[in-house]
């Protein structure tokens, strides 16, 4: 085993081995064991930073076997380093470090503490798996235990019934999707005869012949991005994730379980690029669910639903840049958004902890008395609207700019449109909620005086603004390290560069989108309520915080499954195939009648007649 | 060495040696001590037969058979005490063993009266499955199927609960018909293979002969594949089930879905489908699609049950609907998937009977929608719960995962429109069983009156059944490097 070798199965599976610690001993350890939980984590995010430095030349992959079918081929596991897996690695190494320290505050009063730590260690440990998977099998693996402890962090007080229902739903609607990437899987196996990456990457179209297959098994998984990475039509279970404790929601909506979605369908890219219309069916999701969440995000008044309309939204632009063919942007626009996305909830965090609100109207004058959490949400905020020098800024300028190219060459403008249009109503929602919760002054006075958090809670704020300040760099004209990926696979084209003209007009959209919310409820130069009013208004209004009836729609099946087929069948189950059974049964009671004189229906007699009857034949063999 | 012969044997040996202790006051108050020590000596003799198994070179004597030992019992009938064991039966001996230990542990606290005749039947009934998974003469095989029947109509009828008798006649009568059933087509083959022996290559052999008339080989498929599919149970012949499950003590319980089912699946692999290949391959496609729609129904059903160990009950029903499918698919992966499959459903279903017996046990109800928030209640009941729950949705990292990937991948090589069937019915079992923590686990606490959490014995018990849960999920090779060469040289040899 080389080092690097060992340093691979070590990242994601040293937290994952040593999870059981805070669960069995939490209880006697400071912090609930929260110590295993960081150092853990933190060794895993050393070692990932040596990967990336180390990392060599062409990909390597390291497997064991792990299952026998029967047939010829074993199916082998193990871990996969390129320039792709290690990127993301560090991505959600880092930031779940972050999430993690701050935690150690902020939930450091809650009781279970060793459940939580376990769980978190879980997750971080699946989705640097699943980051680093060698195989779709294990990919999936990792995959479906980043959902079951996302299960289980919302549901952490799951004594309150919206949380024991919030978690309900984000298993059930993923798994939804996951079973399109079961599927999809399991066809690749069928036909390919091979799960591991590497037959997928660099011979799509030897392993799986038929392009018809190709663009089936290609929507299947995406069916299953589409479920983790909360895009239309499964988002519905995002917004009520929130019940969950506010980390969780930052670590699930940066670096974790929705990420895990477009990396998914950016692991699998050259397997997209052959299978015929999937990447323009991909670029559609991302573009109407960028659009659609945007429009859900300006009618929340709860500051983490907006925040989660925000990330669905931020998603759909990545699941753009991947439709449109930006593939290294996508993966760029992921680093950066799950760190301004991180510094937006632990802002909205450490104002819950402190106000004890999520409503922004019950919010306000925090930029006083709670001075870094708020520049941290206005640094988060300027960023997610696309402003410069903050990194959304970069990656979304890239992604528009392919979106337009892409318009260009195919004549289909629509993507590049709803993408535009969204960035005015991202910079009008997010600054709504930094004016509505953070600067007007407050509608009642306190009951008690407001403190900012301590140090513990705003480092990682502070450092995760330092970051959206350096990670725009990355791809710029100094240094651009997201576009090595052709060296790794041939296959990927290099992301298209954008005339500047078109950053000039996504930047004035952004800083329309900020006047708007500025002269509406700082100037209250128009009444944004009034938006609401009138036919049109109302029924706009309602269609849109119902979140386009989705939620009711589902609602109404899974009722109708449950009480509708499920009972009928319950009652055909009783009624006729047990009647029938019954029925038989009496029957023969009554013809039994006849015979009660050697049947006495007593089972002890059979036994006795039974071994009678065995000594019987014995001795009867015995004498012929 | 013969390991064969002593692990089958010795826990018969014990159970009478049990039922005569019965009859004393010492024995009387021993006999969960001596049972415990006899299930473990079965456990190690099983161990025994599992390492001489892999160590040896795969000696094949007859078909896909090692292991071969044989007695002479009745020899002018033809019949004989033959045993042999083989890379599907190996794992499945091994799950008896294992099983019989934790079902004896959590007796323990649930059993108070007459346990020297309880711990007997017990042990009586851990040799009856043993031999009709080792068994390789018909005759024999179906005096051990029989064995089993008896002890368990005792133990569901003596300690069961409010509905006990209804349900224990029920279980035995539907049953025999199956056993009769399977009767019948022993007989056929036997008088029709010249009335010279029982032993199975040998009628095997006879049956795979192209002069042999093909109307007696259905006919032989059909009773034999009529008394498995009772046996499984596979819908429409499911019902007596639920009831048997709910009204038996939970350990009781346990034997039955996690052992009982599995000799209808393993006599459908070995003695159905192996015996007549080629009347198995033109019925397969037929039995693999009322497999799903078991799957399907019996998941649909699941969500209207209230009593949570009824739940359970259709949840096993509708596993094993898998397990029939992958026998059906007459694949090496299908056939592995099913082995695996009935591993691995014994152990998650028999940690679910416990708890979900548990909650009944320690709070008076198993009504889920009376119950709320055990997870604050009883925590250990709540996570173990949630555990096997995620065991039995198919979590992958856990053992059901394996074998669902394994079957499925078989059922989609019979097309897309079975597979995608068969793929729904993970998304509903997520639904119904997440639903029931939700009500049951989660939520907010409700005025219960609970008599403690899970401890000592039961808690040990449970905690074996979850690391074989997680090991076998993480490292399934260690149980398909036994099934893998057995399942593919069936495919080879049968021809499918």
């Amino acid at each position: 085993m080389s080092t690097l070798e060992t340093i691979a199965w070590a990242i994601p599976l040293l937290p994952i081995a040593l999870s059981f610690i805070p669960i069995l001993f939490g209880g006697r350890l400071p912090k609930g064991g929260g110590h295993v939980a960081i150092a853990s984590v933190g060794v895993s995010a050393i070692l990932s930073g040596i990967v990336l430095l180390r990392l060599p030349s062409t990909p390597v992959d390291y497997s064991v076997t792990w299952l026998l079918t029967g047939s010829a081929v074993p199916l082998r596991v193990g871990f996969y380093l390129d320039h792709l897996s290690a990127i993301m690695v560090n991505i959600t190494a880092w930031i779940a470090l972050l999430i993690l320290i701050y935690s150690l505050e902020y939930m450091g009063h809650e009781e279970g503490l060793g459940r939580y730590w376990t769980e978190m260690m879980i997750f971080t440990g699946s989705m640097m798996g699943f980051a680093l998977a060698d195989s779709i099998l294990l990919m999936y693996v990792f995959w479906e235990l980043i959902g079951a402890c996302s299960y289980l962090l919302i549901g952490f007080w799951y004594t309150l019934p919206e949380a024991a229902a919030a978690a309900k739903k984000a298993f059930v609607v993923v798994r939804v999707g996951d079973v399109g990437f079961f599927v999809g899987f399991v066809l690749i196996y069928l036909y390919g005869h091979t799960l591991s990456l590497q037959a997928l990457l660099t011979q799509p179209t030897t392993t799986i012949v038929s392009p018809t297959l190709r663009t089936t098994i290609a929507i299947l998984i995406f069916v299953g991005a589409i479920g983790k990475s909360a895009q239309l039509p499964l988002y519905t279970w995002l917004p009520d994730a929130m019940e969950g404790p506010t980390t969780v929601s930052a670590l699930i909506h940066s670096a974790t379980m929705v990420a895990a979605g477009v990396y998914l369908v950016a692991r699998l890219y050259p397997f997209f690029m052959a299978a015929p219309h999937a990447l323009t069916v991909v670029a559609w999701v991302g573009g109407l669910s960028a659009f659609l969440a945007a429009t859900m995000g300006l009618v929340s008044t709860d500051l983490k639903r907006i925040l989660a309309y925000s990330t669905m939204s931020q998603l759909g632009y990545m699941m753009t840049a991947l439709g449109v063919g930006a593939y290294g942007a996508a993966m760029f626009h992921l680093l950066n958004h799950a760190i301004f996305k991180a510094l937006l909830f632990l802002s909205a965090g450490a104002v819950l902890h402190v106000l004890g609100t999520r409503d922004i109207r019950q919010m306000g004058g925090l930029l006083r008395e709670m001075k870094i959490t708020s520049i941290a949400f206005l640094v988060g905020a300027l960023s997610l609207s696309g402003i410069p020098p903050f990194n959304g800024f970069f990656s979304k300028d890239i992604i528009l700019g392919a979106a337009y190219e892409y318009g260009a060459t195919t004549g289909n403008y629509y993507i590049y449109v709803l993408t535009l249009v969204s960035v005015i109503l991202t910079a009008a929602y997010i600054f709504r909620a930094f004016f509505v919760g953070y600067v007007l002054p407050p509608k009642q006075p306190r009951e008690k005086p407001v403190h900012e958090v301590p140090a513990v809670m705003s480092i990682p704020m502070i450092i995760l603004m330092a970051l959206t300040l350096i990670t725009g760099w990355l791809w710029s004209p100094v240094t651009n390290i997201f576009e090595p990926f052709a060296t790794y696979s041939p296959l990927i084209p290099p992301t298209p560069t954008a005339p500047i003209a078109l950053t000039a007009v996504s930047l004035t959209f952004a800083v329309i989108g900020i006047t708007l919310a500025y002269s509406g409820y700082v100037r209250s130069w128009f009444d944004p309520a009034r938006l609401r009013q009138g036919a049109v208004g109302l029924r706009l209004h309602k269609l849109i915080s119902s979140g386009y009836y989705f939620d009711a729609a589902y609602s109404a099946v899974a009722k109708g499954l449950s009480q509708g087929l499920s009972l009928a069948l319950d009652f055909f189950d009783r009624s006729l195939i047990d009647g029938a059974v019954n029925g038989i049964g009496h029957g023969l009671t009554l013809l039994g009648r006849r015979v009660r004189t050697v049947e006495t229906g007593r089972v002890r007699n059979y036994l006795a007649i039974m071994v009678v009857g065995i000594v019987l034949i014995v001795v009867l063999v015995e004498v012929l | 060495m013969d390991w064969i012969t002593p692990t089958v044997f010795f826990p018969l040996a014990w159970g009478f040696i049990l039922l005569i202790a019965s009859q004393s006051k010492w024995g009387e108050s021993n006999a969960p001590r001596l049972a415990l020590v006899g299930t473990l000596i079965t456990l190690l003799l099983s161990i025994g037969l599992l390492v001489e198994y892999g160590l040896q070179p795969l000696n094949w004597k007859f078909g896909s058979f090692s292991e071969y030992v044989s007695y002479h019992w009745l020899p002018q009938l033809g019949i004989n005490l033959s045993f042999g064991v083989d890379g599907i039966s190996v794992p499945l001996v091994l799950l008896t063993t294992i099983t019989m230990v934790v079902v004896v542990l959590s007796s323990w606290k649930v059993i108070e009266n007459r346990k020297a005749l309880y711990y007997s039947l017990i042990m009586i009934s851990e040799a009856g499955v043993l031999g009709v998974f080792t068994s390789l003469d018909l005759f024999v095989f179906y005096i051990f199927w029989e064995l089993v029947l008896i002890p368990m109509f005792f133990l569901i009828g003596i300690w069961g609960g409010p509905r006990k008798v209804y349900s224990a006649y029920k279980f035995l009568i539907y049953t025999h018909v199956g056993s009769v059933a399977m009767l019948v087509g022993f007989f056929i083959a036997y008088f029709s293979t010249g009335g010279v022996s029982f032993n199975l290559m040998f009628i095997a052999q006879q049956l795979t002969s192209p002069s042999f008339p093909e109307y007696l080989k259905v006919a032989v498929f059909t009773a034999l594949v009529l008394g498995f599919l009772i046996k499984m149970p596979v819908f429409p012949f499911h019902t007596w089930l639920p009831d048997a499950h709910v009204e038996a003590p939970s350990p009781v319980s346990v034997v039955l879905a996690s052992l009982l089912l599995k000799m209808g699946g393993y006599g459908m692999i070995r003695l159905a489908f192996e015996m007549i290949p080629s009347v198995a391959e033109s019925y397969a496609y037929p039995i693999m699609l009322l497999g799903v729609v078991s799957a399907v129904y019996a998941a649909l059903v699941a969500y209207r049950q209230d009593d949570v160990k009824r739940m359970v009950a259709f949840s096993s029903i509708s596993h094993m609907g898998f397990v029939l499918v992958g026998v059906a698919t007459l694949t090496s992966v299908g056939i592995v998937g099913s082995v695996f499959q009935m591993f691995s459903h014994g152990i998650i279903v028999g940690s679910l009977f416990l708890l979900s017996g548990f909650v009944g046990e320690t709070t008076g109800t198993r009504q889920i929608s009376r119950l709320g928030g055990l997870a604050k209640l009883i925590p250990r009941l709540g996570g173990l719960m949630t555990f096997a729950s995620l065991a039995s949705v198919g979590l992958p990292g856990l053992s059901g995962f394996v074998a669902e990937f394994m079957i499925l991948t078989a059922t989609f090589s019979h097309g897309f429109a079975v597979g995608i069937s068969l793929a729904a019915v993970l998304a509903l079992s997520a639904g119904y069983y997440m639903w029931m923590l939700q009500r049951m686990v989660f939520s907010k606490p409700k005025q219960i009156e609970t008599h403690g959490d899970l401890s000592g014995s039961e808690l040990i018990g449970l905690a074996v059944f979850s690391a074989i849960i997680i090991i076998l999920g993480v490292y399934p090779y260690l149980l398909t490097s036994y099934i893998s060469p057995t399942a593919g040289l069936i495919v080879r040899t049968t021809g499918w």
